[in-house]
């Protein structure tokens, strides 16, 4: 597959459900063999542009790409991914084993060996009825399901929902195996630590729309960092007074010996704003993906 | 089966009963739901009126809109064709695979009916053709496959398992109502031509225009079916 080849190419989709506009003109570049974030609130979009793309849902406009083939050409497209959901249904009457049989039936029956390989792994019992399992283990035959054919690309939607920490941690290996092997992987999750922990490239979706994409290092660069300076009551007082002459610099709280400031611009122009104040200590702190994400939709901005 | 081996065993008692001649005295409309009284004299006719005119294509109507509503519409509503449909299964090959299910399953059920009737001759030592038989339940296969494929075509148009269940059902009824009353109600007789029932015989041969008819429906149902699950977003369950 030749790289320039995007793994998904999402261009202008448009889906509404009745006078409801879920999609506002969605555009998405995904390369091949990155992890891509796409993280949102519930109900801005995210299940929606999975379920276009798996066209599942049609979309009203646009058209989606994978691998540089419709998606609707569904024998080609649907058997270089492989998908797994939070609510992924799975018929309670099959054993798991019997499921992933038929699974492996739509792949060409070549992959059993891969999902035994799998399921001892992940530690499921396939030959118990998947009604009887418990969510977490169901959630596991569908991640086997996903991932047993050897598919080029993974379309995942709150994949870990139901996993225990141990297996989530397994998942993460799972995934950052997947990668090292050239896959590529699309997934929406609400776990930021998780999104943090392996992705390339995040987007944030928000009422429709992309309000930002960028890669996870650029957005922790740009990102508002927090700034604790401790030092006397006075020269606190006098920095809180004087702060809004640096651009980037904003106040968040305060504490007996010490204050809280947010701050987006050059780090060295801070160092040397508070170079002549006699502060007794200074901490700058990494912005987390959750306080980035908060600030995003609580702001109403774009990346 | 049990119901077509049951009915069978009682023939030789109704036969030599009074029966007959008290249904004879019945409005026709009555005898039509009933059977008129030479249908309990002979057992080409009890067979045919008594078996196949309404306890089989009425049980097995049911059974097809039960068939096709849970192999497809029961399928979307329980989330099992979006998982179906994010393999390598195409829409158009998903319903494909559905339909041929459910006419096999349905043929199997139809065969269980006509192998109850090959039963119950055995058992009351009665004769009757078995190609006869096999036309006579090949005619009742062939309208309550098409019972099912208006539950199939109204689940893919709409998604609604409730509502395709719901009016093929009441289509049944109704069409059943209008076809066994239009003898005596004459304004019936247009409604009439709109009922299945009105182009089914439960008879020992083939009307090549009622098969036609029967058969075309069917098609129809398949194409509209399809064409219309191809152009809307499925239902899914969050």
């Amino acid at each position: 597959m030749p790289k320039d080849i995007s793994a998904i190419k999402i261009t202008d989709v448009y889906k509404s459900f009745g006078k409801n506009n879920v999609l506002k003109g969605i555009d998405l570049d995904i390369r091949q063999g990155e992890i891509f974030g796409f993280l949102g609130p519930n109900g801005a979009g995210k299940t929606t542009t999975i379920r276009v793309i798996l066209d599942i849902f049609r979309a009203d406009k646009g058209f989606i790409e994978i691998f540089g083939i419709s998606n609707q050409k569904i024998k080609k497209s649907h058997s270089m991914f492989g998908y797994l959901s939070s609510d992924m249904v799975l018929d309670k009457d099959l054993t798991g084993k019997r499921y992933l049989e038929y699974v492996n039936s739509r792949y060409g029956g070549k992959y059993m060996a891969n999902a035994e390989v799998l399921a001892n792994i992940l530690k499921v019992n396939l030959s118990r009825k998947i009604g009887k399992l418990s969510t977490g283990n169901r959630q596991k035959i569908g991640l086997i399901s996903a991932l047993m054919h050897n598919p080029k690309l993974l379309i995942l939607d709150e994949p870990t929902q139901g996993f225990d920490p141990l297996i989530q941690q397994t998942f993460v290996k799972l995934i950052q195996q997947f990668r090292r092997k050239g896959g590529t992987v699309f997934m929406s999750s609400h776990i930021l630590a998780e999104v943090q922990e392996l992705c390339d490239r995040v987007g944030f979706i928000k009422d429709g729309s992309i309000v930002g994409l960028k890669s996870v290092s650029e957005l922790r660069s740009s990102a508002r960092k927090k700034i604790i300076i401790a030092a006397e009551a006075t020269v606190l007082e006098k920095i809180k007074f004087q702060h809004k002459s640096l651009p980037g610099l904003h106040f968040i709280s305060e504490s007996q010996d010490s204050m809280t400031f947010g701050y987006s611009g050059d780090i060295n122009k801070l160092i040397e704003y508070l170079s002549n104040k006699k502060i007794r200590d200074l901490n700058i702190l990494e912005p987390e993906l959750d306080e980035i994400f908060l600030d995003l939709y609580r702001d109403g901005g774009r990346i | 089966m049990s119901l077509t081996i049951i009915t069978m065993y009682f023939f030789p008692a109704f036969k030599n009963g009074s029966l007959s001649s008290s249904l004879g005295s019945l409005p026709t409309s009555l005898q039509k739901i009933l059977g008129d009284s030479a249908s309990w004299n002979t057992i080409g006719g009890y067979i045919t009126q008594q078996i196949f005119a309404l306890r089989v294509p009425i049980g097995l109507s049911f059974l097809s809109v039960y068939l096709f509503s849970n192999l497809y519409t029961g399928d979307e509503k329980k989330g099992l064709l979006e998982t179906q449909l994010s393999f390598t299964n195409g829409r158009n090959r998903v319903l494909t695979n559905k339909i041929i299910a459910s006419v096999i399953i349905l043929s199997l059920i139809a065969f269980a009916a006509y192998a109850g009737v090959s039963i119950g001759l055995r058992l009351i030592n009665y004769q009757y053709n078995y190609l006869s038989l096999a036309k006579v339940s090949l005619n009742c296969l062939l309208l309550c496959l098409d019972f099912g494929l208006i539950t199939f075509l109204i689940g893919c148009i709409s998604g609604n398992n409730g509502l395709a269940i719901g009016l093929s059902s009441a289509y049944i009824f109704t069409s059943y109502l209008i076809s066994s009353m239009v003898s005596t109600v004459s304004y019936l007789r247009i409604p009439d031509k709109f009922s299945l029932f009105h182009y089914y015989q439960a008879q020992a041969q083939f009307n090549t225009f009622n098969l036609i008819v029967i058969g075309s429906f069917g098609i129809f149902c398949i194409v509209v079916g399809i064409l219309f699950f191809n152009l809307r977003d499925l239902k899914t369950t969050s």
